[in-house]
């Protein structure tokens, strides 16, 4: 009686057991197409069997354990960690390059070209008033094109900050739903899937807006720490992430009125920006606090195009400084063609005609010895094609200066974008191999890894032999 | 038949490669096996370019560089396929299995435990 009453306990046991993983089979089959649906597996362990102690064996339940692997997830993140920098940054530079214009006909190349071409008409017949209009008009179409890329550079960094704050509350709002997510979990969903996709769904979102590290603890709460080390989400704690643009007393600023870096804190008020490097946030960032200063100046850099405006600007007024409007009597010394503001951060946004200059002010006479009546003008109009340090910057005449920017600002974009479709593969491929681990049996797992680890050991030879080939190909021909 | 110029081989080897990205990208038993497949026969067309004459520099230089960029981004992709699996096992016998006196993940013994997948 007691054996079949024990075999009688073990079958029902067992039937619900069975009916459980019926209903975890039907859940996985309705979310098949849920966006980052995991296939949940019901776990079924054998029972201790020990009649005369009157353990009866069988199966029982365990918990249903995801089979969401924690480690997929993470490379899918690592991803998208990547591919968030990348198109952000790709984004970005695409509108400040429309202003960089690297064929020459247009923009500040253009300009300069045509202040350079009025020098030398002028040099021609030094007299002529209509050669010496000329210059002014060239140099007024100069300003105009330094101020034009001034202002599309703080409209980038306006646009940035926009973003920037955007983000930064997009990013805060997840750690709020991540919040209440663990808050349910805590209550007792622990095994609720619905919720588990959710979960990772934000986490995923956030991994694309930054580099992120979660955590899953004992009782089903995710802790979520950004850049490894600063914590959003802590159980049921949001430690909110806080954006300004406050100039920073240490160290203090060296150009007053000049943009001031952006800077992120974690909730206990310490500066967590140089940890923020990946993400959406990490190419905003970088866009804000290093590569726009690097071409348009901030508080602490004077920026190329400021460096670029204000060595022709000074050049120009240095020779023509140097020159004499009439030999007199008295002799009336040269007067300078632009002006700008004291604020070396800011020339290309302020350069402009000096107020006191005209046609008839502009000296084209070089006192000498020797005398030459046209000397300060030919002297101007050599500045296309320098020859002496002192026409140059760091070595580059002045539109091959403007031409390494523009490259520079093509170069990383074409750098961005490239990495920005490189990066879209790898998610994809770490998107698809999540799933595989998600999907696949333990029993079959063993198995179904060695066939993967194989293949792909025969793909890497096969890439490098290709590689060795396409290199001596194009050592070849090169 | 006309014979194919060496820039026409060169030509169907970024494509080979191009399918060969496309399959790592989303790699399965099956996609991985083909991947393999166009890999290798973008190793023909190689081998096929190389014995079909001179080729016009600058058109065979442009494509050749193509291709090494898409095989930077192959082997990124066959790299980290091969790192995930391997990290996967790796994590699979730690957590099933242990470690061993060494220090490296144990290898689990056949189990005991009836798994029902749905």
């Amino acid at each position: 009686m007691s054996n079949l009453l024990t075999s009688l306990i073990s079958s029902a046991n067992a039937l619900r057991v069975f009916e459980r993983s019926l209903v975890v089979s039907q859940n996985n089959v309705a979310n098949a197409s849920t966006a980052g649906y995991a296939v949940q597996r019901q776990v079924l362990e054998a029972g201790p069997f020990e009649p005369n102690q009157g353990l009866v064996g069988g199966v029982r339940a365990g918990e249903v354990a995801s089979a969401r692997n924690v480690y997929a997830e993470q490379a899918v993140r690592r991803q998208m960690e990547s591919l968030g920098y990348f198109r952000q940054t790709a984004e970005s530079l695409t509108f400040v390059e429309s202003v960089f214009n690297v064929t020459g006909l247009s923009g500040i190349p253009r300009s300069l070209s045509g202040l350079f071409e009025s020098f030398s008409a002028w040099s021609l017949d030094p007299n002529n008033s209509t050669a010496r209009q000329a210059v002014l008009d060239s140099a007024q179409q100069l300003s105009q094109s330094f101020h034009q890329a001034a202002a599309t550079l703080e409209k980038a960094a306006r646009d940035t900050d926009r973003q920037l704050r955007s983000t930064v509350n997009r990013l805060n709002e997840l750690g709020e739903a991540l919040l209440a997510y663990n808050g349910a979990r805590r209550r007792g969903a622990i095994q609720d899937a619905g919720l588990d996709t959710m979960i990772h769904n934000a986490l995923e979102e956030l991994s694309e807006l930054v580099s992120i590290t979660s955590l899953q603890q004992d009782d089903g709460s995710v802790t979520v720490l950004i850049g490894g080390q600063t914590p959003l989400v802590v159980g049921e704690n949001l430690y909110r992430i806080r954006l300004h643009f406050d100039m920073p007393a240490d160290p203090p600023p060296l150009y007053a009125g000049a943009p001031s870096p952006a800077t992120l804190e974690g909730a206990d008020g310490s500066n967590i920006t140089g940890s923020v490097t990946l993400g959406r946030l990490g190419g905003l960032l970088e866009l804000r606090n290093s590569v726009l200063p690097s071409i348009g100046g901030d508080a602490y850099r004077v920026g190329e195009l400021n460096v670029l405006a204000r060595s022709v600007a000074d050049r120009v007024n240095q020779i023509l400084a140097s020159g004499l409007i009439s030999d007199g009597p008295p002799p009336e010394a040269g007067a300078p063609l632009f002006a700008y503001d004291s604020n070396l951060a800011t020339v290309a946004r302020t350069i402009t005609l000096d107020a006191a200059i005209t046609p008839g002010r502009l000296a084209a006479i070089r006192p000498g010895p020797p005398y030459v009546s046209n000397g300060t003008a030919l002297e101007l109009s050599a500045l296309a094609s320098p020859i002496n340090d002192a026409d140059k910057i760091d070595g580059y005449s002045f539109i091959e200066y403007y031409g390494r920017l523009s490259g520079r600002v093509g170069r990383l974009l074409a750098d961005a974008r490239e990495s920005r479709d490189f990066r879209t593969e790898m998610v994809a491929q770490a998107r698809t191999l999540r799933q595989q681990l998600s999907g696949v049996s333990l029993d079959e797992e063993a198995i179904k890894i060695l066939q993967f680890q194989r293949a792909y050991q025969a793909n890497a030879k096969m890439v490098s032999v290709l590689s060795d080939l396409t290199e001596t190909a194009i050592n070849m021909l090169r | 038949m006309p014979h194919k110029q060496p820039e026409e081989h060169i030509t169907q080897a970024v494509s080979a490669v191009g399918e060969a990205l496309r399959l790592l990208a989303r790699p399965d038993e099956d996609a991985l096996a083909r991947s393999n497949e166009a890999l290798n026969g973008a190793r023909a067309c190689l081998g096929l370019a190389a014995g079909s004459g001179p080729a016009s520099r600058a058109g065979a230089l442009d494509q050749l560089y193509r291709l090494r960029r898409s095989l930077t981004t192959a082997r990124a992709l066959v790299e980290h396929g091969e790192a995930f699996w391997e990290g996967w096992a790796r994590l699979r016998s730690a957590l099933t299995a242990g470690y061993t006196p060494a220090g490296a993940p144990a290898v689990a013994p056949p189990g005991g435990r009836l798994s029902v997948e749905g």
